[in-house]
């Protein structure tokens, strides 16, 4: 029976450069499958929320403002071997959190009445359930700034709160 | 004892930038680093990954490509152009520029402009932001080959260190970028 010998070509490859491409492929391989099955049954839940991502403004103009009743805050998992951590990828938001709150003016192109936005935790004002935040909103799903509600505003004083609320 | 000083940029350097590694004998983690490039002209510009909709891009690779520049990083990592934002995130980078000749110049500055307009697909392994600016250093005849071993911002930092570290500007802090005519400033502030 022949046996390969290392050094040799085929699969034991030659020397330290053939294994680390020999491990790259393999770890490729691995993350894509893992990936594939999680996309399978990871993705159900919040169909009904608006969801919002967070940018930062960049003089940029909200084009809506909503109030919104915080529910939770919830510091966001790292995903599939924390690649969702990972600082290239557009998605990455540091130490990021995850609001689910309850649309209090609800905006006229949105039927939803709750949201869900991801946002660094250094955005995100000291807030607990039940207390109002006002949110800037551009192109329906990228929010770019944030401000607590005082708590002493209610109804028309709330509105004109959100509408001069700074941003940016 | 902390410092702050001005990096002017008249088309004749370049640089690379690793973002969350705090020193030159830092080892940050893989999933901890970033790179961007400085342009001969000043201007920070960098690769990403987009596209993360919870399918099979899910595991980093096959997502989109895209090259974010000043004004992208100032929508999505302002923290890697402005001093005050990087202290606020204590985001701390190291950097690495050094003095190249016309034609390099030029290559690198072409490099970018041709993957902005054609940015192809971001890959976790073997295709991300430091393979491309990797390919940047390589097109303009500045490096030879590839990085070694897995691509990672800290590994071609390391490279570099070794071809061009004699002569190179090496620091850390807090990075930031001022728009000036015709270009940008680098602004550092070390702790």
């Amino acid at each position: 029976m022949r046996r390969r010998q290392p050094g040799k070509s085929g699969c034991w490859g030659k020397g330290k450069g053939a294994w680390l491409r020999r491990t790259v492929r393999y770890v490729i391989a691995v993350i894509a499958a893992l990936g594939f099955l999680e996309s399978m049954g990871g993705c159900v839940t919040d169909t009904e929320a608006m969801k919002l991502n967070w940018e930062w403004p960049a003089g940029r103009k909200t084009d809506t403002r909503l109030l919104v009743k915080v529910l939770k805050v919830e510091k966001e998992g790292k995903g599939l071997f924390g690649i969702g951590q990972s600082p290239s990828t557009g998605r990455y938001l540091p130490d990021a959190r995850v609001l689910r709150g309850e649309i209090v003016k609800e905006p006229a192109a949105s039927g939803a009445a709750e949201l869900v936005l991801r946002l660094p935790a250094r955005e995100l004002p000291e807030v607990a359930p039940g207390e109002v935040l006002g949110l800037g909103i551009i192109g329906g799903s990228v929010c770019i700034c944030i401000g607590k509600l005082p708590d002493e505003l209610h109804g028309e004083s709330a509105r004109d709160w959100l509408s001069s609320m700074r941003c940016g | 004892m902390a410092r702050s000083y001005i990096v002017h940029f008249a088309g004749d350097q370049v640089g690379l930038i690793v973002r969350g590694k705090t020193s030159h004998t830092h080892e940050p983690g893989v999933m901890e680093q970033h790179a961007d490039v400085i342009l001969p002209d000043g201007s920070p510009m960098g690769f990403f990954g987009e596209g993360n909709d919870g399918s099979f891009n899910k595991s980093g690779m096959g997502m989109h490509g895209m090259v974010y520049d000043y004004s992208e990083l100032l929508k999505h990592r302002p923290y890697y152009i402005d001093c005050a934002t990087a202290k606020g995130y204590n985001v701390i980078s190291t950097f690495l520029i050094f003095y190249v000749g016309g034609a390099e110049a030029k290559k690198f500055s072409d490099y970018w402009a041709n993957l902005d307009k054609s940015p192809g697909s971001f890959n976790i392994l073997g295709g991300n932001c430091s393979t491309r600016a990797s390919g940047a250093f390589q097109a303009a005849g500045i490096l030879s080959g590839g990085i070694p071993g897995l691509d990672t911002p800290n590994n071609l930092y390391l490279q570099l260190y070794r071809e061009k570290g004699k002569t190179a500007r090496i620091d850390s802090g807090y990075i930031g970028f001022s728009p000036r005519t015709g270009g940008f400033d680098l602004l550092v502030d070390v702790p």
